[in-house]
C-alpha cells in the first residue's frame, strides 16, 4: 500500500506541475488562437513542452477533424435556419483541441497508458483503473479473481446512464443491484471480507489528494470551464466513496444472510427437512436472504448510506449537466432549462387562464343574472308603458274634461258675473228707485206734512172754529174732531224720524224703510181717512 | 428417502421445469398484446394529459349519487381494472355505482412545475363540478386510492361541501410510523436534490424503490415461480399483466413530488394540520361527511397505521374502517376480496344516500 500511496502522490504532483506549465502555456497559445493566428499550430507549441506533449500535431488534426465535422453537421441541421453570421460564431474547433489536448497529452507514471489519449476515453475512469489493476498493484491483490475493472465499468455505465444515455430497458437501480450483486458474488467466491474496507480506504487517500490538486487555483483563459471539469473529477470521487460505502454495506449483509441460509439449511437438514425440490431450495434462499436484508434496509444506517450515494450521483449528474449546458449553449439546441422555463411560463398561463375561465364563470353567472333582471325590467317597463299610456290617456281626458268644466264654469262664472251685474243694475236700480221713492216718499211725506200742517192748520183752523161753534152751540162735536187730530199728531212726530236715522243701501232695508214710510204714509193717510171719515176735511 | 430416489425426483423435477418452461416460452411467443383496463368508458372531461372517464353503466338500478374514483400518480389505474374477473370497476358498476375516474396520465418534462395545487384545487375540482353539473347535484362520492386518497382526503377537508361521502383505500395518511422502508428512505433522502438534479424524476427510479421492498422476491423468485405457471396461457397472461402494470410508472412531477415527500413523508404536516395547498392550510377536522376508511393488514407501501390514523383526525363522528387480510396490491387483485369488497362498500354508501 505504501507503494500505491507513494506512486500516486508522485502521479498527482507531476500531473498538477503539468497542469499548471500547461495552463500558462496554453493560455498564450489559446489567445493567438483566438486571435485568429494562422500557420502550423504545431509550431506556436512551446518548446519545453516536447517531452510532455507527444503527438501534439496528431491530436490537434484530431480534434480539429472532430470540430469540422461538428461544423459540418451543424450547417447541414441549421444552415438553412440560422444567419450564417449566427453559424460563424459556433466554433467548436477552440473549446475541442483545447482541453482534449490538455487531457490526453498528460505523462502518467508507471508505464501506464494515457486514459485521456484517443481510444482510452478520458471520461471513463474505469480504463484509467483497470491500468492500474494490470500493473499489479499490491492494492488489488486482494481482488485475486475479481475483475474490478468490469465491476467499476458498470459504475461508470451507470454514469452514462446519468448522463442521460440510459439504455432501453436499463435502469440505475437495477444496474446498482446487479452491481451490488456481482460485488457480492466475487467476494463471496474469494473469501475476502476487507475488500471494501480496502477500496474505501483507497478512494479516500485518493480524494484526499485530488482534493488538493483540483482546489489549486486555475488560471487561464479558460478557467472557469476547467473549474467546472475539476469538480465533475472531484464529484465523481465523492460518488466512488459513497459508493464504497454502500458496498461495504451490503457486503457485510451478503455475507451474513448467507451465514443465515445456510444455518437454516443445516437446521432442516438436522430435522429431516432438507430442500430437496430445486424450487423448494430457492424458496428457502429468497426467505432467509430477504429477511436479513430488510433488517439492514430498515435501518437507518442503511436509509443513510443509500441517501448519501443517492445525494453523491445526484450531484456529479447536475455537475455534469451544467457542463453539458455550457458546451452547447451557443448552439441552437434547446437547454433543458430553457425548456424547463417554458414549461413552467406555460404552466403559468395555464393557471392564469384557469382563474380568467372561473372569473368569467363567475361573470358569465352575473352576466346571467343581470339579462334576467333586465327582461324582467323590460316587462316591467312595457307594463309601465301600458300602465303610463293609460294614465295619460286618463289624464288627457281628465283634462279635456276639466277644460270643458272649466269652460263650464266659466261659462256659469260669466252667466253669474252677468247675473251678478244684473242683480247689481238691479239692486242699484232699485237702490235708486228706492232712493227715488224714499225721495218720492221724502217728498210726499213733506207734500203730506205740508198737507197735515196744513190739515192741522186746518184743524185747528176748525178746531177754532168749532170751538167758536160749539161755544156757541154743543161740546159734542169738539170731542169727535180732537179724536183724529192726536192720532195724525203721533204719526207725524214717530215714523219720519225711525226712516232717517237707518239708511241702509239694500233694497230690502230700503224697501223696509219705504213700507215704514208707506206705513206712515198709510197711517196718516188712514189718520187723514179717518179724519176724512170722520168728516173732516183733508185738502 | 434414498438417493435414487431423490435423484429420481430431481430428474422429474427438472423434466417438468423443462417441459413448463419450452410451453411457456411457447406461450410467451402467442401471447400477443396484453391489454388491461378494457371496461368499457367515455372520456368526458379532460385538460391536457389529465382526463376524466365515466365507465358505462352494468346495472339498471343506478345510485343517484355518482362516484368519483382518484388514484395515486406513482402508478397506473389500470390495476383497478386489471382483468374482467379482477375489477374492482366492474365490480362497483354491478352494484350499481356510477363510476368516473380521474386519470393523471403520464407526465413529462412539461409538468416540471406542476404542483399539488393545480391537481388538487384545479384538476380535481374541475371534475368534481364537472359531474355535479352533469347530474345536477351538490356533492359526489369521492373514492381515493394510495395517493389518490391523501389527494382525497385534502380535496375534501377543503371542499367538504362537495364531498358526500368519503373514502379511503390504502391511502398514506399519517407517516409519523417507520413500518414501511418506504417511509424510512423517504425521511433521509434528500429530495430537493433529487427534484432538482432530475425535473421530472424517473418513473422506474422510483419503480426500483419499490422493488427494493422485497429485493430478492420481486428480482429472483418471481420470476423463478413463473416458470411453474407459465405452461397456463390464462396465468401466464394473468402474470404479464401484473408485470405490466408494475413497470408502467409514469415519471413523477418535481414539485409534486417534491411536497409530497418533504410535507408529508419527512415533516407529516397533514395530520398536524401544517400542511398547505395553494396558500389554504388544510385541516383534518373540516371532513365532516362520512368517512369508510380501509386498508390491508400486510401492507408493505402503506402501513396499515398510516391509514387507518385518518379516523383520528377527521371531524365527522360517522367513521368506519374495514380492513383485509392482504397486502397493498392484494387489495385489488384477490379474488376472495373482491368478491366482498365492491358489495361492502356500495353498502355503506347505500346507506347514506
Amino acid at each position: 500500500m505504501q507503494d500505491f500511496f507513494k506512486q500516486q502522490a508522485e502521479w498527482l504532483k507531476t500531473w498538477q506541475e503539468q497542469q499548471q506549465n500547461l495552463t500558462k502555456q496554453y493560455a498564450a497559445w489559446g489567445e493567438g488562437l483566438a486571435q485568429g493566428a494562422p500557420g502550423d499550430f504545431s509550431q506556436q507549441v512551446p518548446g519545453n513542452f516536447e517531452e510532455l506533449v507527444k503527438a501534439q500535431q496528431e491530436l490537434f488534426e484530431q480534434f480539429t477533424g472532430f470540430g469540422q465535422q461538428m461544423q459540418q453537421n451543424l450547417q447541414q441541421l441549421w444552415g438553412d435556419k440560422l444567419p450564417s453570421e449566427l453559424l460563424r460564431q459556433f466554433n467548436f474547433n477552440l473549446l475541442q483541441e483545447f482541453y482534449k489536448n490538455w487531457l490526453g497529452n498528460m505523462k502518467f507514471p508507471g508505464g501506464m497508458s494515457n486514459p485521456f489519449m484517443p481510444g482510452q476515453n478520458w471520461t471513463d475512469p474505469a480504463s484509467f483503473l483497470n491500468d492500474f489493476m494490470k500493473n499489479e498493484h499490491p492494492f488489488f491483490s486482494t481482488f485475486s479473481n475479481f475483475n474490478m475493472a468490469d465491476e467499476v465499468q458498470k459504475i461508470f455505465g451507470m454514469f452514462g446512464m446519468l448522463q442521460g444515455t440510459k439504455m432501453p430497458g436499463g435502469d440505475l437501480f437495477s444496474q446498482l443491484f446487479t452491481t451490488y450483486q456481482g460485488f457480492f458474488n466475487q467476494l463471496a467466491n474469494t473469501g475476502s471480507s476487507k475488500g471494501f474496507d480496502k477500496l474505501l480506504e483507497t478512494f479516500n487517500s485518493w480524494k484526499e489528494q485530488s482534493d488538493k490538486y483540483l482546489l489549486a487555483p486555475q488560471v487561464g483563459i479558460n478557467r472557469e470551464t476547467a473549474q467546472d471539469f475539476s469538480k465533475i473529477i472531484s464529484l465523481s470521487l465523492a460518488y466512488f466513496e459513497s459508493f464504497a460505502k454502500m458496498g461495504k454495506l451490503i457486503e457485510e449483509t451478503a455475507r451474513k444472510s448467507g451465514n443465515r441460509f445456510q444455518a437454516k439449511l443445516v437446521e432442516r437438514s438436522l430435522n429431516n427437512e432438507p430442500p430437496i425440490k430445486f424450487t423448494d431450495f430457492c424458496n428457502l434462499w429468497t426467505k432467509e436472504n430477504e429477511a436479513v436484508f430488510l433488517e439492514v434496509f430498515g435501518s437507518e444506517g442503511f436509509a443513510n448510506t443509500q441517501a448519501d450515494l443517492a445525494s453523491a450521483g445526484l450531484r456529479l449528474k447536475m455537475q455534469i449537466d451544467k457542463l453539458v449546458e455550457k458546451m452547447i449553449d451557443q448552439t441552437p439546441i434547446a437547454l433543458k432549462r430553457d425548456v424547463d422555463l417554458a414549461a413552467g411560463e406555460i404552466m403559468q398561463l395555464k393557471r392564469d387562464l384557469r382563474q380568467s375561465r372561473k372569473q368569467q364563470a363567475v361573470l358569465a353567472a352575473e352576466c346571467r343574472i343581470a339579462q334576467d333582471a333586465a327582461a324582467a325590467n323590460e316587462a316591467r317597463f312595457v307594463q309601465m308603458e301600458a300602465a303610463l299610456t293609460k294614465a295619460q290617456t286618463l289624464a288627457e281626458n281628465a283634462e279635456k274634461t276639466t277644460r270643458e268644466e272649466v269652460a263650464a264654469s266659466e261659462k256659469r262664472f260669466k252667466q253669474m258675473e252677468a247675473a251678478l251685474a244684473k242683480a247689481q243694475t238691479l239692486a242699484e236700480n232699485a237702490e235708486k228707485t228706492a232712493k227715488e221713492e224714499v225721495a218720492a216718499g221724502d217728498k210726499r211725506f213733506k207734500q203730506m206734512e205740508a198737507t197735515l200742517t196744513k190739515v192741522q192748520s186746518l184743524a185747528e183752523h176748525a178746531e177754532k172754529s168749532a170751538k167758536d161753534t160749539v161755544a156757541r152751540p154743543s161740546t159734542s162735536v169738539e170731542a169727535v174732531a180732537a179724536a183724529p187730530k192726536k192720532t195724525a199728531a203721533t204719526a207725524t212726530k214717530k215714523t219720519p224720524a225711525a226712516a232717517g236715522q237707518k239708511t241702509t243701501k239694500t233694497t230690502a232695508q230700503k224697501a223696509s224703510k219705504t213700507t215704514a214710510k208707506k206705513t206712515a204714509t198709510t197711517t196718516a193717510k188712514k189718520a187723514s181717512g179717518t179724519k176724512k171719515s170722520s168728516g173732516s176735511p183733508t185738502k | 428417502m434414498n438417493y435414487t430416489q431423490q435423484f429420481q425426483e430431481s430428474m422429474d423435477e427438472f423434466k417438468t421445469f423443462a417441459e413448463n418452461l419450452k410451453k411457456g416460452v411457447e406461450n410467451l411467443a402467442s401471447s400477443g398484446e396484453v391489454k388491461l383496463a378494457q371496461t368499457e368508458k367515455e372520456l368526458v372531461y379532460e385538460d391536457g394529459k389529465r382526463k376524466l372517464y365515466r365507465y358505462q353503466a352494468r346495472s339498471k338500478k343506478i345510485c343517484p349519487v355518482p362516484m368519483l374514483i382518484v388514484y395515486a400518480m406513482v402508478n397506473r389505474y389500470t390495476m383497478l381494472d386489471l382483468q374482467p374477473d379482477r375489477s374492482m370497476i366492474r365490480n362497483l358498476l354491478d352494484q350499481g355505482q356510477d363510476v368516473y375516474l380521474i386519470d393523471w396520465g403520464y407526465a413529462d418534462r412539461m409538468d416540471r412545475h406542476l404542483t399539488m395545487d393545480d391537481l388538487i384545487n384545479a384538476f380535481m375540482d374541475d371534475c368534481i363540478n364537472y359531474i355535479c353539473e352533469q347530474h345536477q347535484i351538490e356533492a359526489v362520492n369521492l373514492l381515493g386510492v394510495c395517493q389518490g386518497g391523501t389527494f382525497s382526503a385534502i380535496y375534501s377537508a377543503l371542499h367538504p361541501e362537495k364531498v358526500k361521502n368519503l373514502i379511503t383505500m390504502v391511502a398514506p395518511i399519517d407517516f409519523a410510523t417507520n413500518d414501511s422502508l418506504l417511509y424510512v428512505w423517504g425521511k433521509a433522502m434528500d429530495v430537493d436534490l433529487l427534484i432538482d438534479a432530475y425535473g421530472i424524476v424517473p418513473g422506474d427510479l422510483m419503480n426500483q424503490s419499490f422493488q427494493m421492498l422485497q429485493p430478492f422476491t420481486l428480482t429472483f423468485q418471481k420470476y423463478l415461480n413463473m416458470v411453474d405457471t407459465m405452461a397456463d396461457s390464462e396465468t401466464l397472461a394473468a402474470f404479464l399483466r401484473m408485470e405490466s402494470w408494475i413497470f408502467d410508472s409514469p415519471d413523477q412531477p418535481g414539485e409534486v413530488l417534491r411536497q409530497n415527500a418533504k410535507d408529508l413523508f419527512q415533516e407529516n404536516k397533514l395530520v398536524k394540520g401544517e400542511f398547505e395547498i395553494g396558500g389554504q392550510r388544510v385541516d383534518l377536522k373540516q371532513i365532516s361527511m362520512p368517512v369508510l376508511c380501509i386498508y390491508a393488514d400486510y401492507d408493505t407501501l402503506v402501513p396499515p397505521v398510516s391509514s387507518k390514523k385518518l379516523l383520528e383526525y377527521v371531524g365527522t363522528k360517522d367513521k368506519q374502517e374495514l380492513s383485509y387480510p392482504v397486502g397493498h396490491v392484494g387489495m385489488f387483485v384477490s379474488g376472495k376480496t373482491q368478491s366482498t369488497l365492491a358489495p361492502r362498500i356500495s353498502e355503506w354508501l347505500n346507506q347514506r344516500i
